[in-house]
């Protein structure tokens, strides 16, 4: 028995990055608005930072891996045949309850690569199209930083000032500046003075397992609250199976479990998919039916192909002048673009971003990265406090090899099969992390750093989730068009990453946000049908 | 996830202990680890969960079946090096299960106050109190600031 809902104007699937932000403008602009999130709302006092054992939970309930975790609001995947695991968090307000909350653009170039350095294909739009949802996501969310950075664009003042460097970053923002290399203090959308009703940060460390304070914007505490006082409708624990079509080519609604395992069918006008480059593909080829024998939205065959990480790694150094560096946000320090456009005689196409990071946030985490037995004691009082690293964020383009599928066999706790990730590091991106650890060495050294630890290569680090659902012109090699509307389904649009065409070398998140209001805007001044 | 009680057989238990004792030995005036933490609270991470309940399973299954275990009449009745030349193998040939147990193993020390107070870990819990936020001082941009704007027109 499947419970009937009454129509709404539009469907959101996804309450996180994107998802939030779609549900605010549309509610905001009188669109009845329903938004299904599989995960929980989370009580700000469950995150690990309240409790003693927070290392404990940030290595378990909390961790980045929904295999590692295996909470009951996560579906399994299949990576045995991937290179870098796909992380995410499936709560209200998605992965931003977990980011780091560091919100670097794409540059005007990023947009233009095939025009550029005759590689991947160029976006539909540009960053000029983009730019004034940018400014739009940064007034919600809220940004501290400060303007001027001759690596970008020229912005907005931010609402806020910056957050502080510290010791330590000043040691390696003046290093940059010895070897006339370009640095600028980090984007953040984390608050250094009290913002919209939400406290300034504390300096606590590991902002990337929840923040309770609210001074990092996760979406749960941003554009939801002020949805909901819209009148958008937020159902959680509600796990969409499959959408449905009618025989005129239109998405009719979607099904879906609640918590206690009962199927129940939401009709709408539009359906806007906003979970991410893992979920949405899995849910359009889960769609597949008769008249959609490959998975909806997919006559392009390019549903779940495509899937791009950035690739990562980092450098860290030991400083023994330095006493406390896990104090104040892991990252999002400072960040440096001097190696991120194209510069062929490096021998690899498109480029890198260099991030500060304060090493080893509590006693566990460095304890993990140095020797035990008879050297653990040493060791650790060498290196706890002292470290600091410096992340290397590249650009891994896409290829179709690359890809997300359903596994055949591995389904989640509805029967719903469960995706499989095929992924391989390519020769190009192995080359430009080389040169990019090279010069994180460079700095720490110029900083003064007395050891350099080259952390080995993790397969943990695919926070971000790009491409499986590509944004072009042509319906033969793209699913959505530039207004993220999909080529086959003219009332369904898609606007988390899976739309990115290419991932440019920064954290996703800012253009995810920018891309869905951008979406939104779309529909509310062009699809007035949708609207009842 | 957190899971149900186990059934975690003591000989097992032991013989994890005698093998932290090599992992993190005595310190100043504090003993090796696995004289130092309970039982209780290595159950109750093995208890919550699986990953370390079944690591601590296989990797002790695999310590009980090293040849060169079995041919001096177990683990513990090794000396220091060859317990050490031991454990080095495991991590070798069991990567995955070694490094789950060592963070079980950290985890546990780790709590242990006595621990925190030597290494001077004053913050247990890190809300509500955090660290003090200073300000932005911009002199720090003085150099970058002189940089012409360098990204690429499209």
């Amino acid at each position: 028995m499947i419970t009937q809902h009454d129509k709404t104007d539009i469907l959101i699937i996804g309450a996180g990055a994107s998802g939030a932000a779609v549900m605010w403008d549309l509610s905001n602009a009188g669109f009845n608005v329903v938004c299904l999130e599989q995960g929980s709302r989370i009580q700000a006092d469950k995150y690990p930072v309240n409790h003693p054992n927070w290392e404990e939970l940030a290595l378990n309930e909390w961790n980045y891996n929904p295999n590692v975790r295996k909470n009951n609001d996560d579906y399994p995947i299949n990576t045995d045949n991937t290179d870098i695991n796909p992380l995410m968090f499936n709560a209200v307000g998605g992965s931003t309850i977990h980011w780091t909350a560091h919100i670097p653009r794409l540059h005007p170039s990023d947009f233009k690569v095939k025009t550029l350095d005759g590689v991947a294909d160029d976006w539909p739009i540009t960053y000029w199209d983009l730019e004034p949802f940018y400014d739009k996501n940064d007034q919600m969310m809220g940004v501290s930083g400060i303007h001027g950075d001759p690596a970008n664009p020229k912005r907005l003042p931010k609402q806020m000032p910056p957050l502080p460097l510290g010791e330590e970053g000043k040691l390696i923002a003046k290093a940059f500046d010895r070897l006339g290399w370009h640095w600028w203090p980090a984007d953040a959308n984390v608050n250094s003075v009290e913002y919209r009703g939400r406290k300034a940060c504390n300096m606590c460390g590991p902002l990337n397992y929840g923040c309770p304070r609210q001074a990092k914007a996760s979406t749960d505490v941003t554009y939801i609250p002020d949805a909901i006082k819209n009148g958008a409708e937020l159902r959680v624990k509600a796990r969409v199976s499959k959408i449905e079509t009618n025989s005129k080519g239109k998405a009719t609604g979607a099904l879906y479990f609640d918590k206690d395992g009962k199927e129940h069918f939401q009709p709408a006008n539009g359906i806007v998919l906003a979970m991410n480059g893992v979920g949405t593909p899995r849910i359009l080829l889960n769609s597949q039916s008769n008249a959609h024998p490959n998975g909806l939205s997919n006559s392009s065959g390019q549903v779940g192909k495509n899937l791009m990480f950035h690739v990562f790694a980092s450098v860290e150094g030991v400083f023994d002048n330095l006493k406390e560096t896990y104090k104040g946000p892991t990252v999002n320090i400072l960040i440096s673009q001097e190696f991120y456009e194209t510069d062929t005689t490096r021998g690899f196409d498109r480029g890198y971003i260099l991030i500060m990071n304060r090493g080893t946030p509590g006693p566990v985490h460095l304890s993990k990265s140095i020797d035990w037995g008879k050297n653990h004691h040493s060791e650790f009082e060498k290196n706890f406090g002292k470290r600091l690293g410096i992340g290397v964020c590249g650009e891994d383009l896409p290829e179709e090899s690359n890809c997300v599928e359903l596994d055949p066999i591995l389904k989640d706790s509805n029967g719903i099969p469960s995706p499989k990730i095929i992924y391989k590091i390519s020769k190009e991106s192995r080359k430009l992390l080389e040169h990019g650890l090279k010069n994180a060495e460079i700095i720490l050294r110029e900083a003064g750093a007395n050891k350099i630890i080259k952390l080995p290569f993790s397969k943990h680090q695919g926070w971000h989730l790009m491409g499986t659902a590509r944004m072009g012109e042509n319906p033969k090699t793209s699913v959505v068009n530039k207004n993220c509307q999909s080529h086959d389904i003219e009332n369904l649009f898609i606007v988390d990453a899976s739309v990115f065409v290419t991932g440019g070398a920064v954290n996703p998140t800012p253009t995810i946000q920018a891309i869905a209001l951008k979406t939104s805007d779309y529909i509310i001044k062009s699809r007035k049908d949708l609207k009842s | 996830m957190p899971n149900n009680q186990k059934n975690i057989d003591k000989s097992k238990l032991s013989l994890l202990k005698k093998v932290m004792d090599i992992l993190i030995p005595q310190v100043d005036n504090l003993p090796s680890a696995g004289l130092l933490v309970t039982d209780e609270k290595i159950l109750d991470l093995l208890n919550k969960y699986d990953k370390y309940s079944s690591s601590f399973n296989k990797f002790i299954n695999a310590l009980r079946l090293d040849p060169y275990c079995r041919a001096s009449g177990g683990f513990k009745s090794l000396n220091y090096e060859s317990k050490e030349n031991v454990l080095k193998e495991l991590q070798h040939n069991i990567p995955d299960i070694f490094e789950n147990i060592l963070e079980l193993i950290y985890l546990v020390y780790y709590s242990n106050n006595k621990v925190l107070d030597r290494i001077n870990w004053k913050r247990k819990t890190l809300q509500p109190k955090g660290w003090e936020l200073e300000k932005f001082n911009p002199e720090v941009l003085d150099t970058i600031k002189l940089r012409k704007p360098f990204w690429k027109e499209v």
